[in-house]
């Protein structure tokens, strides 16, 4: 094992890898940037090296300085976290040829699984489904027909050289192929001059399924099951869950194999993750791979029991898997909130500024990964990700209970949170039933929306807010008096002292 | 005590009365009676009919004061009726000159309307950037604008004036 590790990051992540590095009895070292002079992966850890100015580009993006620094504190190893340098192939490979541990996948792995179209073809070699179709133009209205009936309706046109939108169409039924390809044409024509229009499957209300997969150097290779990630807003994850909300061992088992078959096929060792479509028929597609930690990763953990972070760290260390796919056991369900300092009453505004107050929750089952502490000034050069809450019970309904009594516990002062944003999503009965897809999030603002303009507050909050605000301000008032002239003040002096002898 | 309070945009005339931990607020004909204590500074715990309300005093990033009851954001501006004291509400209402204000620190990534461009409400008139988002600020009212006070690329603070509109 290691003696001394560099976490090349910030925020929740450098503190979630400290506190792996502090139970293997690792010593931590921190890099920081100047807004994170103050930031708690600098307080936590047993040293600390400053990298650069405040934008990332100038600091954590900074390869070298993260592998100096390494060489100063006599790290042997370097966890680059996610985001940042964790899927940059060129740092892996730095870092390696100065003789330090990437703690991680080989710079060769990286480099093919980053690229979309080699992972299609890694998935394709090792018998993973991938979304039916062609890149191929197609030639006429008797092509696309022969491909539309090949992969099976509806299909998705779109256009060769597109993007947003535009030359896009679903097509349902062979009949309706002839009119739509014209239009798709006639769109990619006039938005990109091509009028080159390509063929996919069309895959409705998708699911985002995606599979942990542990590897070590010398060859095991085990998968710890899903998670459901539909809950999305602008393609960002919003909440996971573990296991996901369909529940179904049989499809977790498939699609488990599937992924380990496709790490086997790139090589692939230390901790990764396969992205999947799945749709309404629980036909599964693969997507893409993340060769990295994930945001998402504790609720896998809380499910498992299993400490993925430990395991990545040991993996680096050459050490072999101590657990056999066939011990691998899920119990209850876990779910995630990432909470963001954003505002959900104004668009999901960025918020940042001073906490000038947090009160984080406890109790039973809940476990949350923060970055932050009172007093701390989040900055707005990064990812506005403050803190992960997770939540576990034996059942999805339990876990969902606790989630709600964790996030009412969670008390953020001085900046907006998408904390209520979350209480809201959890009462939805549409994701209390587990109706979600890539396009709930869209829905369930549109139905909130809706549902706002009737609601009003039929109890007391209104009074106790007014309550509490009049209170605040006689108290305020008094200071103002009392920090008035001298003169006056002595008066009010005398009538306090008058006041005390009268209260004898 | 005799306050003028904005609950939530409505304005309300309100006689309070504050001693021993019990509070009386009187609004519209209708007593409401509290117990009232102070756990931390800024932290209330306010009992309705036995009912806890617990009530934590934020202020908005426009400086309005606003009340967070068990999760569920209220403002409340407060006033005293004699003094004339007190904090002002959010914006500047509909009618006259408006000036826009960064809403964070940040950058402005673009400039979408020039002065003496007509705008409609709620249409767009700058671009902000802060923590890799980009966020539209637009305009309250319809009108036109009367002037650009940043430049692209420009990097402003919270509640810098951006653009004015008339």
């Amino acid at each position: 094992m290691f003696h001394k590790i560099l976490i090349a990051n910030r925020g929740e992540i450098a503190v979630r890898l400290i506190r792996a590095c502090r139970d293997l009895g690792v010593s931590p070292v921190a890099v920081y940037s100047e807004a994170d002079r103050q930031a708690l992966h600098v307080r936590l850890a047993d040293e600390a090296y400053f990298i650069g100015e405040s934008p990332a580009s100038q600091s954590y993006l900074l390869g070298e300085k993260i592998i100096d620094a390494a060489r100063k504190s006599g790290a042997e190893a370097i966890h680059p976290g996610y985001g940042f340098l964790s899927e940059r192939e060129w740092f892996a490979r730095a870092v390696t040829e100065a003789g330090i541990k990437f703690i991680g996948p080989s710079p060769e792995s990286i480099e093919m699984m980053g690229d979309k179209t080699n992972a299609r073809v890694a998935a394709l070699k090792a018998g993973a489904p991938i979304v039916p179709g062609t890149t191929e133009p197609l030639s006429d209205e008797a092509g696309a027909r022969r491909v539309a009936a090949e992969i099976g309706y509806p299909v998705m046109l779109k256009a060769s050289a597109g993007g947003g939108g535009k030359g896009m169409r679903i097509v349902r039924s062979a009949e309706e192929i002839g009119a739509a390809l014209q239009m798709a044409s006639a769109e990619a024509q006039s938005a990109f001059g091509d009028p080159s229009v390509y063929i996919e499957k069309f895959i409705e209300r998708p699911r985002h399924i995606e599979i942990q997969v542990v590897a070590d150097e010398h060859g095991n290779i085990i998968h710890l099951g899903e998670r459901e990630c539909s809950v999305q807003r602008r393609h960002q994850k919003v909440i996971e869950e573990c296991p996901a909300s369909f529940n179904d061992p049989a499809l977790r088992a498939r699609m488990g194999q599937a992924a380990v078959e496709i790490a086997r096929a790139a090589d692939y060792f230390s901790i990764g993750t396969m992205e999947f479509l799945v749709d309404a028929d629980r036909n599964f597609y693969f997507l893409e791979m993340n060769t990295r930690l994930q945001v998402e990763h504790p609720v896998t953990e809380l499910v498992t029991g299993i400490d993925l972070v430990r395991e990545q760290i040991r993996i680096a260390a050459g050490e072999k898997l101590t657990i056999k796919q066939e011990d691998v056991r899920w119990e209850g369900s876990a779910i995630e909130c990432r909470v963001y300092a954003e505002d959900p009453d104004r668009n999901f505004l960025p918020s940042p500024g001073r906490i000038t107050r947090l009160r984080t929750p406890s109790g039973p089952g809940v476990r949350d990964d923060s970055g932050v502490y009172e007093g701390w000034e989040v900055p707005l050069f990064y990812d506005p990700m403050i803190s992960k809450l997770a939540a576990w019970g034996a059942t999805r309904g339990e876990a969902i209970a606790r989630m709600k009594r964790a996030l009412g516990e969670y008390h953020v002062g001085g900046i907006r949170t998408t904390i209520p944003f979350f209480l809201s999503v959890l009462d939805d009965e549409e994701f209390a039933r587990g109706e979600i897809d890539t396009g709930y999030i869209a829905r369930f603002l549109e139905r909130r929306k809706a549902k706002a303009e009737t609601q009003n507050n039929n109890d007391d909050t209104q009074i106790a807010a007014a309550i509490a605000a009049a209170i605040n301000f006689t108290k305020q008032s008094k200071t103002n008096v009392a920090a008035a002239p001298a003169e006056r003040s002595s008066k009010w002096k005398m009538a306090g002292r008058t006041a005390a002898l009268n209260n004898r | 005590m005799k306050l003028e309070l904005e609950i939530d945009g409505q304005m309300i005339e309100a006689e309070f009365v504050f001693a021993d931990n019990a509070a009386q607020l009187t609004l519209g004909g209708e007593t409401h009676a509290a117990q009232v204590s102070e756990p931390e500074p800024g932290l209330f715990t306010v009992i309705i009919n036995n009912r806890v309300y617990r009530c934590a005093l934020e202020k908005t990033p426009s400086g309005a004061a606003e009340v967070i009851v068990n999760c569920k954001r209220i403002s409340v501006a407060v006033r005293d009726k004699k003094h004339l004291r007190g904090q002002a509400g959010e914006g500047a209402g509909a009618s006259g000159r408006v000036s826009l204000t960064s809403p964070m620190p940040g950058k402005v990534v673009r400039v979408l309307l020039n002065a003496g461009d007509e705008v409609a409400a709620h249409q767009g008139v700058l671009v902000v950037e802060a923590m890799k988002m980009q966020n539209e600020v637009q305009s309250p009212k319809a009108g036109k604008v009367a002037e650009i006070k940043v430049a692209e690329g420009q990097t402003v603070n919270t509640g810098e004036v951006l653009a004015v509109i008339e």
